[in-house]
Formats: C-alpha cells, sequence, structure tokens
C-alpha cells in the first residue's frame, strides 16, 4: 500500500513501496471520460429525437392535418353559401355567389398545401380523388345553378349536398381517411420519440453511473490523499447534474408534444362528430327549400328526404357555435402548447457545452494526481 | 472432437431455426394480403354480405383481405389507375369501365387462373360478359342482379301478371284515379343519380322492340333520336306523368319502395333489381319477409318475349399478384359462389353449379329460375355504355323527369355524345339465350 501522508507531503520514501493508486487513478479517469461521452451522446440524442420530432410536427405533420381540417371547413361553408343563394333567390343575380366561390376555392387551396406537405403515403392519391370529387360536387352546384326555380335545381342541390353531408358522403369519408393517416403518421413520430423504459434507461443509467462514479472518485481521493474535497471533481458533479436539467427539458417537451397531439384530435374529432355553425345553418335553409317542393309533402320524398326535414326543423344551433367556438380554442392551445414545446430547443446545444465542461473538471481534478503518480514511476 | 463438435452443431441447427421463425414472424402484413376495392360501404348490408365470402377466403388460404368501400368507385377507381396505385382486385358493376381499362392494359387475363372452362360452369351470355367482348377473361360474375321485374306487396292487392305494356300503364292508372300513388320511384343515388330511371328506358326499349334493337342501341350503331329510343322516352313519360317528378327527383332510390310497405301504402309498384330485396329486408321498422310481405312479377314481355335485362358485379385483377390470383380463383368456386345466395339479400349466383337450394326463401328461388330459364338475358344498357355515354343518360334522365317537353333536345345532346366516341370504347354484347 502507498504511504498517502508522505505522497501527499512531496517527500518521496527512500524505497518506493509497490502501489495501485496511480493504475487506479488512471482507471477512474479513463472510466469517467468514457461515461461522460456515453452520457453526453445519450442526452443529445435524446434531446435531438424530441426537439427534431417537434420541428416535424409543427412545421410539417400537424399544418397538414390542420389543413384538412380548413378544407372541410371551407367546404362545408361554401356548401352553405351555393344554399343560401339559391334561398334568398341571389342565384338568379350571380350564381351560387362569391362566398361560395371564395370557399370552394379556399377547400381547393387547402388540399393542394396539404398535398406540399404530404406526410403520408397515399395522400396525394387521395387529393388527386378529392379534386375529382370536388369537381363533381361544384358540377352540381352548377346544374342547381342552371335549374333555379325548378325541382330539379332543388334535386342537384340534394345530390349535391350528400356529397358532403351524408353518413356516406365519398368526400367526407375521403377526408376523414385522409386525416386518419395523418394522424397516425403524427401518432408514430410521437412514439419514436416518447420516453420508454429504454429511453429512460438509456438516458438515466449513464448519468446515474456518472454520478456515482464521481462520488466514488471523491471518495477515493479523500481517503488516499486526505482532502475534504475535490473542487474541480465538485464542479464536474454540478455541471452533471444541470445537464440532467437541460435534458430534462426535453421530456417536458415530449410531454408538452404528446398534449398537443391529443388536442389535434380532439379538433379533428369535434369536427368530424360535431356539426359547424356554418353546416347546420346550410342544411337547415336546404331543408327549408326541400320542404317547400310540393312532392315531398307528407313523406312524399322518401323516409330519408322526410327525416331530413324534420331534423332540420329541430337542428340546435346554439350547439354548433360552441361547437365552432371549442374548435376555435382547440387550434389556439394547439398552437400554444406546440410553441412551448419547442420553446427549449436551442436549450439542446448545452448539453454539449455542459458534457465538454464535466470532461474539463474531471481532467483538472484527476490529472495533476495522474502526473504525480507517472512522475514518480520514472 | 465428435463429442465437442455435437453441442456446436446443435446450437447452429437452433440458432437457425430460431432465426427462420423470427424471420417468418417478421413478414410485412402485406406480404400475404390482398386489396379490393368495391362500391359497397359500411352503411350497405351488400358490404356485410360479401365481407362474409371474404372471411370464409381468409379462412381457407390465411390470405388476409383489404377490402376498401366507396360511394364514388369510377372517380376511386380511375383516380388509383392513373397514379398506378390500383388495388389488387376491384368489383365493378359498369363493364363499360372496365372495357375502358382493358383497352388501356390494366386488366389481366384470368384464364390461366380460372381452372374450369367458362362455358361448363356459367349460363347463358355470362361468359361473354366475363370476356369483356373480347377472346379472353377478364372478370369473375360473384354477384348477378335480375332486373324487368316489378315488386308489389301481395298483402296489399293480389297481381296478377301483367301481360302488356298496355295493361301495366292501366293498372297505374286505375290505382291513381282511386287517389293511390302507383309507382314507387326515387333517383337520387348521388353521385350517380338518374340511373333507376335508365332502367325504365332500357325495359322498354328491350320489350317493345326486341333484343336485334337492343343491341344496336347499346353498341352505340342505333341513334337516341330513333324512333325507338324516343317513344321507350315518351312511353316512360306516361308512368312520371302520373307519378309526380318533383318528388321523384328528391326521393333516394334506397327509399322508393319504403312507403309501398306502410298502411295505406304510399306507392303500390316498385320497378327494381333484385337487389332491392336487400333493402326491402332490413328496413328499420319493418321487417319484410319475401313472399309474404313483398313478391315480383315480370315486365310485359312485348316483342322479346320472356327476356330480361341484368346486371352484376364482378371482380377483375389490376395486379397479378399470387393472393389475388388465389382470391380471384376462390371467388370462381362453387363454395365462394354459393356462400352469398345462401345467406340472402339479393345475391345470385351465375354457376351452374350452384344448388338451388341453397336460395332461402320463395322469391330468391324463382329469381334464380328466371336467370336460368328466360329465352334471353340482355346486359343493363347504361353498364355496358361507355362511361361519357352513361354519365350523359343520367343526367338526361334527370332533364326529362324535369321538363318532359325537352325530349327532342335531350336526345339530340345524346346524340352529339354517342358520336363523340370512338368505336373502341363501345361494347358489342348480344343478348344471351
Amino acid at each position: 500500500m502507498a504511504n498517502p501522508v508522505t505522497a501527499d507531503a512531496g517527500t518521496a520514501p527512500p524505497t518506493e513501496p509497490k502501489t495501485t493508486t496511480g493504475k487506479t487513478l488512471g482507471v477512474l479517469f479513463a472510466v469517467l471520460l468514457v461515461t461522460t461521452l456515453v452520457v453526453g451522446v445519450m442526452s443529445w440524442r435524446i434531446s435531438q429525437r424530441v426537439y427534431g420530432t417537434v420541428e416535424t410536427v409543427q412545421n410539417t405533420t400537424a399544418p397538414a392535418i390542420l389543413e384538412v381540417v380548413a378544407a372541410r371547413g371551407a367546404l362545408v361553408k361554401a356548401d352553405s353559401a351555393a344554399v343560401d343563394s339559391f334561398r334568398s333567390g341571389e342565384v338568379t343575380l350571380t350564381g351560387p355567389g362569391l362566398l361560395y366561390q371564395n370557399q370552394l376555392t379556399l377547400a381547393s387551396q387547402s388540399l393542394v398545401q396539404v398535398a406540399a406537405r404530404n406526410v403520408t403515403g397515399r395522400g396525394s392519391q387521395r387529393i388527386q380523388l378529392l379534386e375529382a370529387l370536388l369537381e363533381s360536387y361544384s358540377g352540381l352546384i352548377g346544374q342547381a345553378d342552371a335549374h333555379t326555380g325548378t325541382p330539379l335545381g332543388t334535386a342537384d342541390l340534394w345530390y349535391a349536398s350528400h356529397l358532403v353531408h351524408a353518413g356516406d358522403s365519398p368526400i367526407l369519408a375521403e377526408l376523414n381517411n385522409l386525416v386518419g393517416d395523418q394522424i397516425s403518421v403524427l401518432n408514430a413520430q410521437i412514439s419514436a420519440s416518447a420516453m420508454t423504459i429504454e429511453n429512460l434507461l438509456k438516458w438515466v443509467v449513464p448519468i446515474v453511473l456518472l454520478f456515482v462514479l464521481l462520488v466514488a472518485t471523491q471518495v477515493f481521493l479523500r481517503h488516499r490523499f486526505r482532502r475534504l474535497v475535490n473542487p474541480p471533481l465538485l464542479a464536474a458533479t454540478l455541471v452533471l447534474i444541470g445537464l440532467s436539467i437541460v435534458t430534462s427539458l426535453a421530456v417536458i417537451a415530449q410531454h408538452r408534444l404528446e398534449n398537443s397531439r391529443d388536442i389535434l384530435q380532439e379538433v379533428v374529432r369535434l369536427q368530424q362528430e360535431q356539426p359547424s355553425a356554418a353546416d347546420v345553418r346550410g342544411q337547415q335553409e336546404l331543408g327549408e327549400l326541400m320542404d317547400k317542393e310540393d312532392g315531398c309533402a307528407n313523406g312524399g320524398c322518401g323516409p330519408t328526404v322526410d327525416r331530413f326535414i324534420s331534423d332540420q326543423k329541430s337542428a340546435a344551433s346554439t350547439a354548433a357555435k360552441t361547437s365552432n367556438k371549442r374548435t376555435e380554442k382547440l387550434i389556439a392551445d394547439f398552437h400554444k402548447r406546440i410553441g412551448s414545446a419547442g420553446e427549449n430547443a436551442s436549450r439542446k446545444y448545452f448539453i454539449l457545452i455542459l458534457d465538454f465542461l464535466i470532461i474539463v473538471f474531471v481532467s483538472f481534478g484527476l490529472w495533476p494526481r495522474i502526473e504525480e503518480y507517472r512522475y514518480r514511476a520514472r | 472432437m465428435i463429442y465437442t463438435r455435437r453441442p456446436t452443431i446443435s446450437l447452429f441447427i437452433v440458432v437457425i431455426l430460431i432465426s427462420t421463425i423470427l424471420a417468418a414472424c417478421s413478414i410485412p402484413d402485406s406480404a400475404d394480403s390482398v386489396s379490393v376495392l368495391g362500391s359497397w360501404t359500411l352503411t350497405d348490408v351488400e358490404q356485410q354480405n360479401f365481407e362474409k365470402v371474404l372471411h370464409q377466403f381468409e379462412q381457407d388460404t390465411g390470405v388476409r383481405v383489404n377490402y376498401q368501400g366507396t360511394r364514388a368507385l369510377d372517380e376511386e377507381l380511375a383516380s388509383e389507375v392513373q397514379n398506378g396505385t390500383t388495388p389488387d382486385v376491384a368489383i365493378q358493376s359498369s363493364i363499360g369501365d372496365l372495357r375502358q381499362y382493358l383497352n388501356e392494359n390494366k386488366l389481366y387475363r384470368l384464364n390461366d387462373v380460372i381452372e374450369k372452362p367458362e362455358q361448363d360452369v356459367y349460363i347463358k351470355q355470362w361468359p361473354d360478359v366475363q370476356k369483356l367482348g373480347t377472346d379472353s377473361l377478364y372478370g369473375v360474375v360473384i354477384k348477378a342482379n335480375l332486373k324487368s321485374i316489378i315488386w308489389y306487396d301481395p298483402k296489399q292487392r293480389s297481381e296478377p301478371a301483367v301481360q302488356t305494356w298496355d295493361q301495366l300503364v292501366a293498372r297505374g292508372e286505375t290505382i291513381a284515379k282511386a287517389g293511390g300513388r302507383p309507382w314507387c320511384m326515387g333517383m337520387g343515388s348521388t353521385p350517380i343519380s338518374g340511373w333507376p330511371g335508365t332502367d325504365w328506358i332500357e325495359d322498354i326499349l328491350l320489350h317493345q322492340f326486341g333484343t336485334d334493337i337492343y343491341q344496336q342501341w347499346t353498341s352505340g350503331k342505333l341513334p337516341w333520336t330513333s324512333q325507338q329510343v324516343k317513344k321507350a322516352w315518351q312511353e316512360w313519360g306516361t308512368i312520371t306523368a302520373i307519378t309526380g317528378s318533383g318528388s321523384t327527383l328528391l326521393t333516394d332510390w334506397a327509399d322508393a319502395g319504403r312507403p309501398m310497405f306502410t298502411n295505406p301504402p304510399g306507392c303500390y309498384l316498385d320497378h327494381d333489381s333484385s337487389f332491392i330485396t336487400a333493402s326491402y329486408q332490413n328496413y328499420e321498422s319493418e321487417k319484410l319477409k319475401p313472399g309474404a310481405d313483398f313478391d315480383f312479377f315480370s315486365f310485359p314481355a312485348g316483342v322479346a318475349g320472356r327476356t330480361f335485362e341484368v346486371s352484376a358485379d364482378m371482380a377483375v385483377m389490376l395486379h397479378d399478384t399470387p393472393q389475388a390470383r388465389k382470391l380471384i380463383k376462390y371467388l370462381a368456386t362453387t363454395k365462394a359462389q354459393t356462400i352469398w345466395p345462401h345467406i340472402g339479400g339479393g345475391a345470385f349466383s351465375v354457376n351452374k353449379e350452384v344448388n338451388q337450394n341453397v336460395y332461402p326463401d320463395s322469391i330468391s328461388k324463382k329469381i334464380s329460375g328466371d336467370l336460368t330459364n328466360a329465352n334471353a338475358l340482355c346486359f343493363d344498357a347504361s353498364d355496358l355504355m361507355p362511361p361519357t355515354m352513361r354519365d350523359a343518360f343520367y343526367s338526361a334522365v334527370l332533364e326529362y323527369l324535369s321538363d318532359p317537353n325537352q325530349l327532342d333536345q335531350l336526345l339530340d345532346k345524346l346524340d352529339k355524345v354517342r358520336e363523340g366516341i370512338v368505336p373502341a370504347e363501345w361494347l358489342n354484347l348480344p343478348c344471351g339465350h
């Protein structure tokens, strides 16, 4: 065994006993460096993955989903505007109206945006089909315009409305399929950066190990060199705690990301399950138009039309207005939440700096002792 | 050495086995699945019934089927063909559309997929239909539909078979004079509204002018402005005049027959295909029984004799994969062809080997008998026409209902569409005898 007191005093004994301290210091130094590097790499990877996902969701996936939501909303508004122009008689002067044209254009533009941010494999194909169906829809509205004032005009409106409202509406079905694909992609992206047990262990185990190693090294040095504390190693330990805090910001970001996903899914669910105010108004006006058709009195146009007319009479627009407001609030919440998820993204670079600092402090803490023993060995 | 090698060899074998099992487990799902696109959606009882056929296929072969149903089948299939992302198998009733895909080399021949020669298995003209007017087999009929029939409620009034068109018109007028609405009629069927009216015109033309005229018309040789075609429209006009165009335009096709079963009836006669029985039997409030609650008689024979219009849902192969081949081969088997007719719901097989006893009720047996014993079966004209012509036909029906006085202009417009279609797009499928 080496004599730490004499070694620390710097006065060499007349006969150098066989010692392992130098070797132990060398091993500790190497293990600390390797573990610090592992901590740095794992922490960086976790942060990089989470903030990368936040960026992808914020810039690509979520906007694509919100564009589908917007397309659906615009289409419903277009349909409502068209029906309104027929009900008010405006159609005889201006056709289905400027609002109808604008909203239909907006729906098309939203689909173009979705195509530009194509996040799903079948996205472009679905959008192409939707464009074709929108053409069928606008064709039917055009026919209704041409047949204004006749039962066929009302029938054309009814057929067109079926394309965007009925339970088995091909346009709604395709929009649902498209947004369903997008949500699946979103879920896969968020799952890839999720803090699973495996990822948690990959992150926490190296940090705990490095912490234990730093403490153990302090204890070892205290025993060998009779100093209360090695300041550079203490600094390295504090920096390690700081690095863990910076990395845990990514864990918080992931949590916020998952919250954003839930909000986005709620937006989609709400739009699919609850009609908007424009939707309710448009359908009510169509119901009024159909109710005026002579043949439809007393169920003459079949139970589907009869049920539609009576449903529209009793439809509550208050609920629809609430649903509109809730959707708007949810979208605002989503933007706020996803923004907060990415607000610490630039701090991920601190991980590299802090990891480097740990290496520096470990080197300052151990290198003089190692040098001392190396010199002594000569 | 021998003793040390044995464990090594055993270990090696175990590793290989485990690797093989893991590799087998990790094969992607799509590797043993087949995608199918059809027009039956979740709201249709047809999809539920067809899925029973597919389920049996999955159990028998282990191949998974991804079925997708859409109301906009024509648009979706056209879009997928254009993008090169077609399903493996599509089920289409429009032979005209299929012929167009065949012209574009999108369909695969099935001669080496189906084992038995088609003439041994299928009745009457079905082999020609499945060949799409060529010498090779391209489709398998999975569900045939009998048209040229008129439904009524036997509890309301007994309907002795009507022999002539005039008697049929008189029957309607009698009901109308008594204050009733004789005909159940609805044209709504987005995005193909108008097709129920085309069935009327086709039936009148076929039965009043015979199969030759009908074939000339379906193959694009007889002008719409010809006196025969014009007469068919006018005759239909006598029916619609006592029915009311506004309500007919706004009523959904599947709803049209419902008032027949109310008390008092909202209408008395429903000109519809055999597949309407699936709707009849699934009306929510009434659980209607074939024979007791609804029955049918044939469209007045006229010069065509005992002739029926028919349509079919046909499976075609758009990707030549082993799984698609298995499905097509399976759908053509007597076993598969038996499943759906056995369930009921308006499905009929044209496979001669399907035992007539599989049909669950007297009405189904009667329809199956007509499909087998008719003098001639003629394929639905609008389904045979090129898509552009078909769509114009649907629109013209709606326009005519709205304003019958514009018939001449409408027929002129239809002829202009006909003249603009290249001859290769027309199909010449003779009525089968």
